[in-house]
């Protein structure tokens, strides 16, 4: 276990410098053509052919979030781990999470504090969840990679972390 | 009045010694013998002394009070861009016990144009303290537009509010009470109890013989007990050993105490005790002990947020609780309080016009005492639940735990009030006996897992059975969102375009018996759509399915997704004839509702010991459940569902900008109707029927659908915008083939598809592409052979 720990706070710095930058909103816009509204006639008219959640969502700058109250906690748990406690950061980003769950920041955050606290699988599952919401932003997916590469050797599973790296390596541009 | 520093004990003061008497000449004898006697007299009195100093000592310093747990909700965020608008603002200060005022004070505020002014009180969080601030918080459009902090005229990024106390976990039998440590105390009621209690408080050793002297006068005058003459350190004592004999010994005793108490602690020490043992008032069984409780029992205020009179009460009440109960004896208690008032006037303690203008107002106590029990019975059964893994009930009892819940006080009511309010209606509009129906509902975050809001019965404060938690029903179309993710995890085999049939279908099972299911409108519907099939929810075509993708792989799938309980492989397993309660469902839908991250639901965040160090903490617990692509598909079905499926209805009950999944489930003879669903922000689960399982003539969606759609218009705040994961894209096709179809396509409809699984073949329909066509129909064809 301390062999996998080492590389972990080196990690935590690199997150540290590259995490303040905003997640990048890549998504192309929308392809096909949206639909007219039908009228709202009659009891219950038959539903647009094409529902609501298949249409492109907003980009992730135009939501409302209380973007200045994640940062805040965001700094907050940064504090936290590098003073060496994690479990306050947990908590605090925790409760970043309550204010907006779609931030792809924050579940990395917590998958690095995961790593700390020794908890690989969850470590892995954080940073997955956090690749769902990057929305292309490819840095940050290549850190989460490097998190699941990590997550997998203090597991103790080197072919896994291999292909982890490997992915880290493609997204960041680098040679695998 | 100023408090004067306790005086530095003597060891003149030991009570233990006794004086020596001279022996006048007598035989030697007799003087031995004499001397004999008071050596064992003074050996059994010092024994005895000892013994009750053992007593006094223990009660003191040993473990003072058993402290029952408090639970709390989860405290209120502030933010700039959160939801919120003025009447939830004001409910939650409500609950909280704040009151309109200059909001100068904490826990007042005032509405001033488009602003919420208040002062907040700061709180004790595990994860760091919440001071307290004034400020100004402004809300626009349903939103919080900013928050400013009044002292420093800055924004502020993020506020918490304190937590509201939702919960007290007692023994059966006890005394209750919230310990004050003297610096918390108004000097005003520290001056008003001495003043009224035991003038020379400061100056004694534990006994006051002029008051004993004053105090037996003006009983022998009156004929009988008018006045005591206790000193504060005596009635300590005696709260200590509570017992209402009124016998010598118990005077000796109390006395010898009193003197050993002074004899060993300082007089702050002793007098903080008493701040915190005195007995004032009872609630059913529960001993209200304390000014801190006190002033929340009486006043629903913190003991430094108290005006005059109403410590005035409190220091009347020392007399007597129960005569002067201020609910009970309002008249008595109020006379009694103003000769508080007058005595503090006459000892300088306040001015003369104070007096005048506190004596005027009203004993302010409310009608009835902020129930001990908790109004939301049905959520901390959950809690306790959760508990009783890590802790012993009896420290939950006794040690003074500080539980942080995740309850969403306002979305707990508006869940109580959709229940109560629909199924009164439902009843009314069907003809159907009035509160014969029952409920359970659980609500929960989307993204954590964390339960906001239990209901185990229709009427919400009724501690009995509680059918979110333990009422285990059979869930029937409830399961089939499982059937299809364990098929649709299977993307070169599955797509939400495969054709299904629908047409009659028995099975002959291990026992022999035949297995036919049926269709809830009797009907077969030939060749459908699996997307058609789980949004009109067809139970022939959902069980071909089910058989075909395998029952262990449909359990496994659910197993993954949080269903814990051993499930048997049965086919009707397919249709739901398995029995369930509605926080497994919750469960359940909850790893659908995150994207397929299995989180476990959680009602508690952090457990504080008394002194706020942290014990634990319930940390998010996320596990990858299935496919995020497969489960994007299954939501994209249940959304379907509640557009033009079995929950279409829901069209007309909810905001157009609202959608949502979500799946209803009947059971046989319409026993059991659920509805569960999900928005992007909350769950919910639903779930109607009788105790007595008769037959209620409801379905999932005449039944539960009314109340899962009242609860969300009510809570929620973001519609369903479940993340597209790469690859998943978004085709037209024609339900009749499974082909793609183009735009203007008759019946076309729209449906994700995993990477690569999208149908080839165009549907006739779409024109002038023969050869797509021809080519369709080979690929469709091998597909099924």
């Amino acid at each position: 276990m301390q062999r996998f720990l080492r590389p972990v706070p080196a990690l935590v710095a690199v997150m540290l410098l590259a995490a303040c930058a905003p997640p990048q909103a890549t998504r192309p816009t929308a392809g096909e053509p949206g639909l007219v509204e039908e009228g709202v006639a009659a009891p219950l008219p038959a539903p647009d052919a094409r529902p609501a959640i298949a249409r492109d969502p907003a980009p992730a700058d135009s939501r409302a979030t209380g973007s200045d109250a994640v940062v805040a906690l965001m700094g907050e748990a940064d504090r936290q781990l590098v003073a060496g406690n994690p479990d306050a950061a947990a908590a605090t980003l925790e409760r970043a999470l309550r204010i907006d769950a779609r931030d792809p920041r924050l579940w990395q955050r917590l998958a690095v504090v995961r790593l700390q606290q020794g908890q690989p699988a969850q470590a892995e599952a954080m940073a997955v969840r956090s690749n769902g919401l990057a929305r292309g932003d490819r840095a940050l997916m290549a850190r989460n990679w490097r998190i699941i590469a990590e997550a997998r050797r203090m597991a103790g599973n080197a072919a896994g972390a291999r292909e982890a790296d490997a992915r880290a390596n493609q997204l960041s541009g680098e040679p695998g | 009045m100023a408090r004067r520093k306790p005086s530095k004990k003597s060891s003149a003061r030991r009570p233990a010694r006794s004086r020596r008497r001279s022996s006048s000449r007598k035989p030697l004898r007799l003087w031995r013998g004499l001397f004999l006697v008071m050596l064992v007299g003074l050996l059994g009195l010092g024994g005895y002394t000892a013994y009750l100093d053992y007593e006094i000592r223990s009660q003191f310093e040993g473990k003072r009070w058993s402290l029952p747990a408090r639970v709390f909700a989860r405290p209120l965020e502030i933010y700039p861009g959160r939801e919120l608008d003025r009447a939830q603002l004001t409910r939650e200060l409500e609950l909280l016990h704040y009151r309109r005022g200059d909001a100068i004070r904490s826990g007042e505020f005032r509405e001033q144009g488009g602003r919420l002014i208040l002062s907040t009180r700061g709180f004790p969080f595990a994860d760091g303290a919440e001071p307290p601030r004034r400020l100004s918080v402004e809300l626009r459009d349903g939103q919080v537009a900013a928050v400013t902090e009044l002292e420093t005229g800055r924004p502020a990024a993020l506020v918490r509010l304190e937590p509201a106390l939702i919960a007290n976990i007692y023994p059966r039998h006890g005394e209750d009470r919230v310990l004050v440590r003297l610096d918390e105390v108004p000097p005003l009621l520290v001056s008003a109890l001495i003043a009224v209690e035991d003038r020379k408080f400061y100056e004694h050793h534990g006994l006051d013989f002029s008051a004993i002297a004053r105090a037996a006068w003006a009983n022998l005058r009156a004929g009988r007990t008018v006045q005591g003459g206790s000193t504060l350190t005596q009635q300590l004592v005696k709260n200590y050993f509570l017992t209402q004999d009124r016998t010598l010994r118990r005077k000796f005793n109390e006395a010898i105490m009193a003197l050993l108490l002074e004899w060993r602690y300082e007089k702050d020490e002793i007098l903080e005790a008493y701040l915190n043992e005195v007995y004032l008032g009872q609630d059913g069984d529960r001993a209200i002990h304390g000014f801190g409780l006190a002033s929340q029992f009486y006043f629903q205020r913190r003991l430094d947020e108290l005006h005059p009179e109403q410590i005035a009460l409190l220091v009347a009440l020392v007399r007597g609780p129960s005569f002067y109960d201020p609910r009970r004896r309002a008249e008595r208690a109020q006379a009694r309080r103003d000769l508080v008032l007058d005595i503090l006037e006459a000892q300088g303690g306040l001015e003369r016009e104070v007096v005048a203008r506190a004596k005027a107002r009203p004993l302010g106590v409310g009608a009835r005492p902020p129930s001990g029990i908790t109004p939301f019975p049905a959520f901390l059964d959950l809690v306790r639940e959760q508990l009783r893994r890590d802790y012993r009930e009896q420290d939950l009892q006794t040690e003074g735990l500080l539980i942080f819940t995740t309850l969403d006080p306002s979305i707990q009511l508006a869940t109580e009030a959709a229940v109560a309010r629909r199924l009164a209606q439902i009843e009314r509009a069907r003809g159907i006996e009035a509160g014969s129906l029952q409920a359970g509902a659980v609500v929960s975050a989307v993204d954590n897992g964390e339960v906001l809001a239990v209901v185990g019965d229709r009427n919400p404060r009724n501690a009995g059975f509680n059918r979110a938690l333990n009422a285990r029903r059979p869930v029937g179309s409830l399961v089939k969102p499982a059937v299809y993710l364990a098929a649709l995890s299977r993307p070169r085999q599955y797509t939400l375009a495969t054709l299904l049939d629908d047409g009659p279908l028995t099975l002959t099972l291990d026992d022999g018996t035949e297995w036919s299911p049926r269709n809830y409108d009797r009907e077969y519907h030939g060749m459908v759509t699996a997307l058609d099939a789980l949004v009109h929810s067809y139970n022939i075509a959902t069980a071909r399915l089910g058989l075909e993708v395998g029952l262990n792989a449909v359990i496994q799938q659910m197993q993954r997704l949080g269903v814990s309980r051993n499930l048997r492989p049965y086919p009707s397993l397919l249709l739901g004839a398995v029995e369930l309660t509605p926080l497994e469902m919750t469960h359940m839908y909850q790893s659908l509702a995150a994207g397929g991250f299995e989180t476990p639901p959680r009602a508690i965040r952090e457990v504080m010991d008394a002194n706020g160090q942290l014990l634990s903490r319930y940390a998010l617990d996320l596990r990858q459940a299935a496919d995020p692509a497969a489960v994007y598909l299954v939501t994209a079905a249940l959304h379907e569902v509640t557009r033009r499926g079995t929950g279409a209805s829901l069209r007309s009950l909810l905001p157009e900008d609202l959608p949502v999944a979500g799946k209803t489930g009947t059971t046989d003879d319409n026993r059991d109707a659920w509805f569960a669903g999900y928005a992007g922000d909350y769950l919910s689960v639903v779930w109607v029927g009788r105790d007595d399982n008769a037959p209620m003539g409801l379905t999932g969606s005449s039944g539960a659908l009314p109340v899962w759609a009242d609860l969300m218009k009510d809570i929620s705040r973001r519609g369903l915008e479940p993340i597209r994961p790469d690859g998943v894209e978004w085709l037209l096709i024609d339900p009749a083939n499974g082909l793609r179809a183009v735009e203007g396509c008759e019946g076309a409809q729209w449906m994700p598809f995993i990477e690569g699984s999208a149908p080839a073949g165009m549907s006739p329909c779409a024109e002038g592409v023969p050869a797509a066509v021809r080519r369709s129909f080979r690929w469709f064809r091998g597909l099924f052979e």
